[in-house]
Order: C-alpha cells, then structure tokens, then sequence
C-alpha cells in the first residue's frame, strides 16, 4: 500500500455526522419554509393594498376630470360672455356709423331736392 | 406642372390680397388718441360668441354673427383735430380698390368735416360678403370691417337702414349711386 491509498482511505473513511447535525438540518427546512410563506403573504398584502390605493386614485383621477371639465366650461362660457360684449359693441359702433352716413347722404338727397324744386 | 404652379401661386396671390388687413400705421394712433376702441373677433370668437346670445332681443344679432367671419373694429377718438392724416388710412383704401370691394358711399362734409365711407364686397353671387365703413370727423377716426355674408336686411337691423336700392348688391340692375362721389 503506498502513500496515495493510504492517504484516500483516511479522506474517505466512515466518520459519523456531528452530534445535532440532524436537528439543525430539520430546523433550517422549516425556517426557509417559514421564510417562504412570509414572503408569500407580504406580496398579496401588497397587491391588496395596490387595489386599495388604486380606488382612491381613480376617485381622484374622476374628480380633477370633472373639474377640470366643469374649469373649461367656466372659461368658455366667460370667453363666449366677453365676445358676446364686443360683437355688440361692435354692431352699435357700425350702426352708428352707418345711421350717420346715411343721414349725410338723406341731407344730401334733401338739399339737392330742395335746389331741384328751387329752380 | 408648371402652370398649375403659377396658377396656384396667383390663386393665393389673389385670394391674400383680397383679405383686408388693418393698416399698422392705425396702432400708433392709439398713443394720441384720448379713447381707443379696439375690437377683433375672429370666425371661431364669432361663433362662440353667438352661441351664447340667447338673451331677449339678442335674436336678431345672433342670425348676422353667427354667419360671419370677422369683425374688426378700431375707433379713435382726440381731443383736438389733425391728430391724424389721411395718409393713416391710405394703405386701407389701397386695399379696398380691388374689384371685389365696391365703394357704394362716400360722403364729405365741408361743414363740419365729416366724412363716410362704406365699400361692399360682392361674391360670386352678387351677394355682400363683407363691409367696410370708414368714417371720420375731424376729432374721431372709426374703421369697421366686417367680414362674411350680410343680408340687406342684416344691414337695417344693425341700424343702417340704407333702404335697399342702394346698396347695390346686384350690379346688373344698378341704380345711381346714393350720395355724391
């Protein structure tokens, strides 16, 4: 027998496992089983709590739309109320002028009568 | 290919020039002018606007604005005379000597240095599609152009009542001219 199988037979003798090697084993399975069903309730908590907040979110997201909405009509109808103003104003502005044109051609008219009749 | 270049060029040649533009030379005025009235209402303001004329009487304002294009106005008013020149409006008769526009008024009172100008615009169916009123006294300088379809009717209602021979929207049956030229 030479070194080499000396020296295998010593590394691959039968030796028994350490004194509590088995109940460590065991006890490290139901940790990790443990961990694992930890780490499964903590995402559906938070998938729970995702919908949750999603409710209030979208409540939100409807709310501002509405109001958003209801801002835009505001402001439409306060532009349509201004326009309103000065379509009128300008139809007084061209009323006035256009009465005032035609009595300077009606004075006209009357004043070349006049000279027609004269003569 | 192009002709139908030059023939699209002198369409928006044409088409541009028969927009009417409000001379630049009217802003400075403002700085001298002791009331300034300025109005400019576009179609889309137009419409909107006619929208929401559904009080008592507005009925009749609401069937001319809702046909109309544009509504622009610029009045001046001084405190003294020779606070413009004629050279202000110039540009503004320059555009209004285009075959479309037609000037059916001109009145020039030496008395009292009044004077009024009105130009219609005739379409292809003889029918008015825009106005323009010039009107100046030695103390006030007032342009209105309006801009789109106006019944003869239209023009009573806003307050014109020319009576409705002279406002010659049909130039196959012209009468003479209201008012001395």
């Amino acid at each position: 027998m030479n070194d080499l199988e000396k020296q295998l037979r010593h590394a691959l003798r039968r030796s028994d496992p350490p004194r509590g090697f088995a109940e460590r084993v065991i006890a490290q399975i139901h940790q990790d089983s443990d961990r694992e069903s930890h780490r499964n309730v903590s995402s559906w908590n938070w998938g729970l709590k995702l919908r949750w907040a999603a409710i209030p979110a979208l409540a939100a997201v409807l709310v501002f739309g509405f109001w958003f909405r209801a801002y835009e009509q505001r402001q439409q109808e306060k532009e349509a109320l201004a326009a309103k103003q000065q379509v009128m104003l300008a139809l007084r502005i061209t009323g006035s002028k256009l009465r005032m044109a035609k009595a300077k051609v009606k004075a006209v008219e009357d004043e070349r009568l006049k000279t027609e009749n004269t003569l | 290919m192009k002709r139908i270049a030059i023939f699209v060029l002198l369409a928006g040649t044409i088409a541009f020039a028969q927009e009417i533009r409000m001379p630049v030379d009217l802003d400075k005025l403002a700085a001298k002018a002791s009331e300034t009235t300025e109005v400019t209402l576009n179609g889309r303001t137009l419409q909107l606007a006619a929208k929401f004329m559904n009080d008592e009487g507005d009925e009749e304002a609401r069937n001319i604005v809702k046909k109309l294009k544009g509504i622009y106005v610029r009045s001046f008013e001084f405190d003294s005379p020779g606070q413009y020149s004629q050279a202000d409006i110039e540009s503004l008769r320059a555009q209004l000597k285009s075959p479309m526009w037609e000037k059916v008024v001109n009145v020039h009172s030496k008395r009292d240095g009044e004077n009024a100008e009105i130009y219609f615009k005739t379409d292809a169916g003889d029918q008015i599609a825009g106005l323009v009123v010039i009107a100046a006294d030695p103390k006030e300088l007032t342009i209105v152009h309006i801009d789109g379809p106006l019944d003869p009717s239209d023009l009573d209602k806003i307050g014109g009542d020319f009576g409705v021979p002279r406002l010659e929207t049909r130039p196959q049956a012209k009468a003479p001219k209201a008012g001395p030229r």
